[in-house]
């Protein structure tokens, strides 16, 4: 009888501490479904409306003083905040990587932070270091032929 | 006959087996945000080819327009006409459409950025994964918490390091397309001190890899 009453003990106990080591953030995951509802019952009606009559749009509802939207103080979604990166000095990036090289590419990177700006930098690095080479060996057989060598 | 039947089945086996390789999906979307003082509500449909990379939304509320997203760029066009190109980050590799194409969606992409697994949790029908920034992102990241439920993604709770929420984000509603499963509903709670923007996204008539549209999943976009 004890025995029993030292393993049931002994699986509470267990049970307990299983549940309190498991026990975590779920109460984190939630949110009031009825206040969001209420919230965004607005919104809600007007995305009904506009679904039910296709190709209607923001402008032509204010136009016509549809109740829908008045009260609603609407924002642009796509007003562009962070303007797209102007290369270094206005000079394009191109010429950055094709004049200075690898120190160009390094400029256009720091400066504007931009993948496209800082490509552009890296093709023109490549075209220029091409040319560069075409022009030297270029210039050594010109100075070869000239000296009888060919 | 045999024999060549045999071969077919041993072809065609891992396809069977491994279900279909999904590139592309698009689908109707609807935002709807409110924070103090104003609202917003978009309305289009969306457009993602994993191997082209750009994500691409045909937005037809609150006006007629075209986004596209690629790399660290998002191009606006209205009436196929560039409007404007400005530098964001990029909305692509961890947009839920990358997330559910590339079946990443259980851990938000998490294994694949600066955060490593801290503490993996069950309370209740939830399983909760904590997520911390690598040492030299501590200053600036702070803790994820990660909850799947039936092994989808369930919420996301994302704090800054002081260990306040800034951010809470929960997966609804999930549907499944040709034995992909994808969340019809979202909604994220944004806090900045004592204010709070709340946005509502839902998606609907989803399609995994269609072949046409190329217009949209591809969107030419302007050389520089």
């Amino acid at each position: 009888m004890r025995m029993k009453k030292t393993l049931l003990t002994s699986l509470i106990a267990l049970v307990i501490a299983v549940n309190g080591v498991f026990a975590g953030n779920a109460e984190l995951f939630t949110y009031d479904q009825d206040q969001l509802n209420n919230e965004f019952a607005d919104l809600n009606m007007l995305e009904n409306y506009v679904k039910i009559n296709e190709g209607i749009t923001l402008t032509s509802l204010i136009n016509e003083n549809n109740p829908l939207v008045a009260g609603i103080s609407f924002v642009n979604p796509f007003n562009p905040a962070i303007p797209f990166g102007e290369p270094p000095l206005g000079i394009p990036s191109f010429w950055w990587g094709c004049i200075i090289g690898v120190w160009g590419i390094a400029v256009v990177y720091f400066v504007t932070e931009d993948k496209e700006e800082t490509k552009q930098a890296l093709k023109g690095c490549i075209i220029g270091t091409l040319v560069w080479v075409i022009l030297y060996f270029g210039f050594y057989v010109w100075i070869l032929g000239n000296a009888g060598w060919f | 006959m045999v024999l060549r039947i045999l071969v077919l089945i041993t072809c065609l086996l891992p396809k069977i087996v491994f279900g279909q390789h999904f590139f592309r999906i698009e689908g109707d979307i609807t935002v709807k945000e409110k924070s103090d003082l104003q609202s917003q509500l978009t309305i289009g449909r969306f457009y993602y080819d994993k191997n082209i990379g750009k994500l691409v939304y045909h937005i037809t509320f609150p006006e007629k327009q075209v986004l596209v997203s690629k790399d660290t760029v998002l191009y606006h066009f209205i009436a196929d006409t560039l409007n404007s190109r400005t530098r964001s980050f990029d909305m692509t590799k961890f947009s839920i459409f990358n997330l559910c194409l590339e079946n990443q969606l259980n851990n938000y992409g998490m294994e694949n950025t600066f955060y490593k697994v801290e503490d993996v949790d069950k309370d209740g029908d939830l399983v909760i994964s904590t997520w911390v920034p690598g040492k030299s992102h501590q200053k600036y990241f702070g803790k994820v918490l990660i909850s799947t439920k039936d092994n989808r993604l369930f919420g996301i709770i994302f704090m800054n390091p002081e260990g306040e929420i800034v951010g809470k984000q929960f997966f609804e509603d999930y549907t499944v397309v040709n034995g992909l499963a994808f969340p019809k509903r979202m909604v994220k709670f944004t806090y900045m001190g004592d204010k709070q923007t709340s946005q509502i996204t839902t998606f609907d008539n989803l399609k995994l890899n269609n072949l046409n549209e190329k217009k949209y999943y591809d969107y030419p976009l302007p050389a520089r």
